[in-house]
This record gives structure tokens, sequence and C-alpha cells, in this order.
């Protein structure tokens, strides 16, 4: 496998690129796409790139590229696309449409504060505010944990228990534009890792039905009801795609939370994408002087497997849930996802600590002071803005 | 699941199904629900795949699980029926299947909440036909004003009557020099069967504003749908005509004298304090435009696109149903643009001259003539460059729906 120095969108767009290019033989892949900072770099790639059996159109808005990728999946098309910040929120209806009629498009988002006041920055308010559609949603750390992201979900995302649209989410400029070295697969081996795509109830010209017809609420409700059995089958289906990723690219992608020094830990650090590898320096350093300290990182954020989350925790009495986004009059999205996963568990102390936000730098220092106050606290507060140490 | 045939460049599969089946919830009297029944005559039979957005067409084919739709449909978002059908248009290309991706939408989806989204993928000239059933008025949601509502007339959003004019859709269009724009009236059968057959031959973004009286947005009683259809377009309210290439513009209907009066009073919506006046004034004014764009069609046009290779094919058919059909097939199916079509019957209705403009340099164009030439009910192709068939036919309404 190729090692290549590339920027987090650059590995992006080339894994999209060839998760569409593998499905030439099928019925292609098509792509509706528009420029946003900080993923803009993702989308150009994909209007370059020479595909076999493809088509990527560049239109108006991030409401019409989900657009195109709805008609294109439905059609029976491989279909992706990549967005940010506003783009994302402009794009929501369609998001939402994309999951209810069951279509498994990848969308990876360039995390970005969302506006106004005007901010390009990183915080992850924009792809969690879509936490309720019917989409998975994967957190990524690096850019080797992207590029297996990506290939990952579209497996999963078309697996035929799941069939639900995948966000993959980047770091805005921290992962998407910065350079690092990684395992990019070559093409043979992305053909391999991805089947044909058999979208089972693509439009048929033989069998004319209707999608996204009217519904009455009975419907409805078992409707809703069978998009979460198939997030229930997630777990599963994700499993077998990071065995069969193993045997075809040799290395096994991470799970939905990958643990670091959680087996006697005392206090546990919560984080995704690229906070969580500052997290793991801070606990790395703090083992080193026989502190008792470990890090779960969320990658898996839909569907959240709230078991899952609380073996990772393991034994830990004190969790710092670390947020960058604000749910305001609530406090951290994740950290209200832990404290549901933590309900029957009174002898834990969680905390919610709001950092970040608008791409404010959470170096190791503030981790740091972060592990002091929750290791000083008696018992939980209402979420906390911690800012920067000074 | 079923397999599909196997789908080649030339393949056309025919189904079984009507397009709108019965068992349809649409209102007695529903424009939209007529135009549907003349998209799939005017069809033949042919397979297609529909994106309609949340509208009257989404709400009337009935609930989960039936649809009254006998061919395979998307229901979009609100203003994405355009974006949606680019994505399945752009994948039936890759696969080669040739079945055409047709918009129907209303005016809401269209003038308003879709503006952007319609006016982008006609940029893009997308191969898509659109179709707007033009009811002047949200009427899926009770009838509220829209900006195709025309002034003066009456909504629950204007209940003194609306005060600004009816935006015009087709000078949008047209400036976005789509291959192919029409009106299409419910009173103007030939007309309609004609442009619909245009449309299906051109490849590209083809726009299509069907006016579609409501009965119960516009307080008229459900067996006037055809006559107000015809009296729009007789009195000068709805013209009916095309635009090739959002330059060349050709009118197919002009008004009759008929007085605007007629096509009023049969509309409580335009009851109360109407400014009939003022109305004539602004039909005056919308014909003059019009009458001046279309002042240099044809014969201007045909002495430039001599010059580019522009032909005609008059061809002498026996006169029965589908032959227009078949032989603008065999133009398509040498990827030629039909830019015109006139249809004229013989007066003892035995045969029939239809005139195509084409796009095409001579040998394709003697190609297309010997194609035609094969089929069985023609008698006899004749290709040629130069003038303008004088014989080009206004539209005139169908004298059977005439009331009595």
């Amino acid at each position: 496998m190729p090692r290549a120095l590339v920027t987090g969108n650059q590995a992006a767009g080339a894994m999209l690129a060839a998760a569409g290019e593998a499905n030439r033989v099928a019925r292609g892949c098509c792509s509706g796409v528009y420029p946003i900072t900080p993923q803009t770099e993702i989308m150009e790639s994909l209007t370059a790139y020479p595909f076999t059996k493809g088509a990527v159109v560049p239109v108006e808005s991030e409401h019409s590229a989900m657009g195109v990728c709805i008609g294109a999946s439905i059609a029976g098309a491989r279909a992706f696309t990549a967005s940010a910040s506003n783009g994302l929120l402009y794009m929501t209806e369609n998001v939402f449409a994309a999951g209810y009629y069951r279509l498994p498009i990848v969308l990876v988002a360039a995390n970005r504060t969302i506006g106004p006041p005007w901010n390009i920055w990183v915080d992850q308010g924009d792809s969690l505010a879509l936490r309720d559609a019917a989409m998975l949603q994967f957190y990524c750390e690096s850019h080797q944990d992207l590029v297996d992201t990506i290939l990952v979900a579209f497996r999963v995302a078309e697996d035929p228990r799941v069939l639900l649209p995948a966000l993959v989410a980047q770091d805005g400029f921290v992962l998407s534009h910065a350079l690092m070295d990684v395992d990019l697969p070559e093409q043979g081996q992305v053909d391999a890792f991805l089947p044909p795509l058999e979208l089972p109830h693509r439009l048929r010209r033989d069998h004319p039905r209707i999608y996204g017809g009217l519904t009455w609420p009975r419907d409805t409700q078992r409707q809703r009801e069978d998009i979460e059995h198939a997030m229930q089958a997630v777990p599963q289906v994700m499993h077998e795609a990071n065995d069969e990723f193993e045997t075809v690219f040799g290395r096994r992608p991470a799970g939905a939370f990958p643990a670091a020094c959680t087996d006697d830990a005392e206090l546990v650090l919560v984080a995704c994408n690229t906070m969580a590898r500052t997290a793991l320096h801070v606990v790395e350093a703090r083992r080193a002087r026989g502190e008792r300290v470990g890090l779960v990182r969320a990658r898996l954020f839909r569907p959240f497997l709230r078991e899952e989350l609380t073996r990772a925790i393991g034994s830990a009495r004190r969790v710092a849930v670390l947020d960058r986004n604000h749910s305001p009059g609530s406090g951290g999205i994740f950290w209200s996802e832990v404290v549901a996963s933590l309900a029957g568990r009174s002898d834990v102390l969680v905390q919610d600590y709001i950092v970040g936000l608008g791409g404010t730098d959470v170096p190791h220092a503030v981790i740091d002071a972060i592990v002091d106050d929750l290791a000083a606290r008696e018992c939980a507060a209402a979420p906390v803005f911690f800012h920067e140490v000074t | 699941m079923a397999e599909d045939p196997t789908p080649g460049a030339d393949a056309v599969v025919t189904r079984g199904e009507p397009l709108w089946r019965p068992g349809n919830n649409a209102c007695a009297g529903c424009g939209m629900s007529l135009g549907l029944q003349w998209l799939d005559q005017a069809l033949h039979g042919g397979m297609l795949t529909l994106v309609v957005p949340a509208c009257c067409a989404v709400a009337t084919p009935g609930a989960f699980p039936d649809s009254a739709y006998g061919v395979p449909a998307v229901g979009s978002t609100f203003a994405s029926s355009p974006a949606v059908a680019t994505g399945v248009s752009r994948v039936h290309q890759l696969n080669d299947e040739p079945d055409p991706t047709i918009c129907w939408a209303g005016d809401g989806g269209t003038y308003d909440i879709g503006m952007a989204t319609l006016s982008a993928a006609a940029e893009r000239n997308e191969d898509v036909i659109y179709v707007c059933y033009d009811n002047e008025i949200y009427g899926n949601t009770g009838g509220q004003r829209s900006s195709a509502t025309p002034a003066g007339a009456r909504t629950t959003t204007t209940p003194a009557g609306k005060p600004e004019p009816k935006k015009d859709v087709m000078a949008i269009m047209a400036a976005h020099g789509v291959p192919y724009a029409a009106t299409l009236s419910l009173a103007h059968h030939d007309d309609f069967m004609r442009k619909l057959a245009v449309a299906q031959t051109t490849r590209g973004f083809r726009f299509l504003l069907l006016l579609s009286p409501c009965p119960a947005g516009w307080k008229s009683e459900p067996a006037d749908t055809v006559e107000l259809s015809r009296l729009a377009v007789a009195c000068g309210v709805f013209p009916l005509y095309e635009v090739f290439n959002g330059r060349r513009y050709r009118i197919n209907a002009r008004a009759d004298g008929t007085r605007l009066e007629d096509y009023l009073v049969r509309q409580r919506r335009f009851a109360g304090a109407f400014d009939v006046e003022a109305a004539r004034v602004a039909i005056k004014e919308k014909w003059a435009r019009l009458e001046a764009l279309a002042a240099n069609f044809p014969t201007t046009d045909v002495s430039v696109s001599s010059e580019t290779g522009h032909r005609w094919l008059r061809v002498l058919v026996e006169d029965r149903p589908s032959v227009l059909a078949r032989v603008a097939g065999q133009v398509s199916r040498r990827g030629v643009n039909i830019e015109t079509v006139v249809v004229r019957h013989l007066p003892d209705r035995s045969h029939t001259y239809i005139t195509l403009g084409v796009d095409a340099d001579e040998p394709t164009a003697e190609r297309v003539a010997k194609g035609i030439a094969r089929l069985d009910a023609v008698v006899d192709v004749e290709s040629f460059v130069g003038e303008y068939p004088e014989q080009a036919a206004e539209a005139r309404p169908d004298p059977t729906s005439r009331r009595p």
C-alpha cells in the first residue's frame, strides 16, 4: 500500500473518488458538490477525478448537492458529497430526506463553527446539529482514521441490514489542511473491499413505485421503528466490515469507542476528533507519573452505543466529557449522551467541559487543567465553559 | 426482486399501466390531474421517471402502500425536484437508459421555493423535462398567494386581491437560453401533444408551463376547467407560445376577440373590486412584448440558421395515432434536435403533413429521412433547406372542448 503525505481533504477526496470508481462495474457513481471552507478541496478534487462511470455535478447550493445525491442514489448509483458549517445546515432538509429514503450516501464534514458571526475554525456544532437525522455519524482523529472510516462508512451504510446515509467528520483546518503521512489504499484494494452497490429499492422501470409519497401516521411510526432497527444492526455490521477491512488492507479500523489506559483508570476523559489525540498525550504523560487516568475516544456518535461506552469507561468513577460544541440551555451534546449511558451508575461523577468553541485552541495545558479540576470536584456541576489557561 | 429488461441505447420500455391511474384523490375538475393524463397520452406508453416535489401531485396519488402513479416516482423535498431529477437523469445517462426524467411541479415549487434550484438546473442544461402545472396559488395548503397569482385575484393571504402582477416565469426561463420552453393549455390538445413531441425529441433542459385551473382555489365550477383554459387563451390572458434556445419565439394562438370578462366571471377569485381595465392594459402590454419577440420568427431565424445547416423535413403520413411519435423517434435516435414541428391534416383527414425543423447537416438529415421513409405509415419524405414553410398552422382549441 503506498504511503502518501496528504492533507485531510486530499485523503477524503481520494477515498470518496476511489469508492465511486469502485462502483464502475455496477451503476456508477454520482455526486452533487458545492464549495465551503474548509472542505472545498474535497469537492474540487471530485470534479477533477477521471471517473470511468461517474458524474460530478457542481450545483448552486448544499441543499441541491444533497438533492443530486438523493436522485443519483435512488437511481442506483453510489453517491457522496462533502460540506461544513452553514452548508450542512442548509443541506439539512435533504439529509433528513436521504435517511428517510434509506439511501446509503456518504457525507464528509470538515467541522466548522456555525455562523453568524462568521468564523471558519473548528467546532463540531455543525455535524452534531444533524444528530436527529437518520444518519450514521463517525468522528475521526487522524488522516489514517479518516481514510479507513470513509471506506468502512460506505460498507456499513450500503449493507442491506443498514441502508442509511453516513457522515464522516474531520476537524476543519486542524485535520483538513494538515499534512500527515498515511497508507492510502490503491484502487484494486478498494474494489475488493467495496462490493458493487445493489440498492434493493432503487427506481425500477419494470416495477414502478413511489418513494417519498404520502404516509399515514401508523406507517410513519413503523418506518421510524425500522430505522431504529437498522441503527441497532450497525455494531454487528461494522464488526464484520472491520474484519473484511483487516483481510484486505492488513490493519484494523477502530471501533465505536477506542480506549487507552482505561483498565484501572479512576478518571477517564471522553473526547472526539483531534482533541482526543491531544488528550491522549496528556493521559500518557500522567500515566508516566503514575496517575490512573484513561481516555475514551468517541468515534461513532450515531448510533450511540451506550453499553459499549459504559464498558469502555470501565471502573472509573470520574468522567470528564470534552465537548467542542454547545447546545444552548442544555450543555455539551456528547455529555448528554454520556450521562444517559451512565444513568444507572450513581457512583460515577460525570462533568461536562465545553472547550474549543469557534476553533479556540485546546492545548495540553487546558486538558491538564480539566483533569485537575475534575479530580478536585466533590460532585458534578452544570456544564463548565473552560477557557484557555493563562 | 424482478430484473430490468436489458437496457440498450434504443430500448424503449413500454408499460402496461397508465401513468396516472384511477383511484387518485385529486379534486373534481383538477387541471393537474387532467394534465397528467395528457402527459401519458403524449408519451405513448413510454417509460419515464417522475420527480414530484411536495405538492398536490404528491398528496393526491394516495397514501402508502398505494400510489396512483403507474411509473417510478420520487416525492422530493419542496425545493429539490430539479436537483433530484439531475441525479436521476445523470445516472440514467451513465447507464444508457433513454427514459426521460420529468419534473412535475406546481407554481409554488417552480416560481417560488424552487426557483434557485430550477434556475441552476436550467443553466446547467440538465437533460430533464420540467413541467410546471400552474394553478396560480398554493393549492395544497388551501389557497394562499404565490408569485404566480395574477393581479387582483383574491386568495386567503390576499383577501382584497393581490396587488402585484403575476411573475413572468417563461421570460425567466427563456433568459436561461434553455433549448425549449413552451406554454400548454388544457383546451388545445393538438398543440399540447405537438409540444410534448418537440420536448421529447429535444435534449437538454425543457420547460413547459401548463395553465392548471384549480376549482378549489379559483372558486370555479369543476366542469369549467377546460372551458377556463380555452377562455384564458382566447381572451389573451394566457398566450400559447414556444421559445427555442431562448431566442426564437413563436406564437401558437392569438386572442380571438373573446372578452376578458367571460374568463373572469367564471371565477369568484376575481369577484369584487377587480379592475378589469387595468387587467386589459396589462394584457395588451404583454402581447406587445410577445409580438415584438416573435416578430422575427420564423423568417429571420431560417435565413440565419440555413447558413448553419438548419433543415426541414416534410413527411407525408397516413393519419393515425402515434405516427408523429414514431417519426420523431427516428430523429431523436440519431441525436438530432427537433426545433419545430408543424402538423397539418389534409382536408379529408386521410393523410397528414408533418414538417420538422431539425438542427442537422445534410448527410445527417438524409440519414434521418431514410429512417423515416422506412416507417410503414410514411408515404413520402422530403428534405430541404430554405424558407420556413408557409403552412404553419396556428393552434386552435379542440372544438370538442367547447361548451354547448
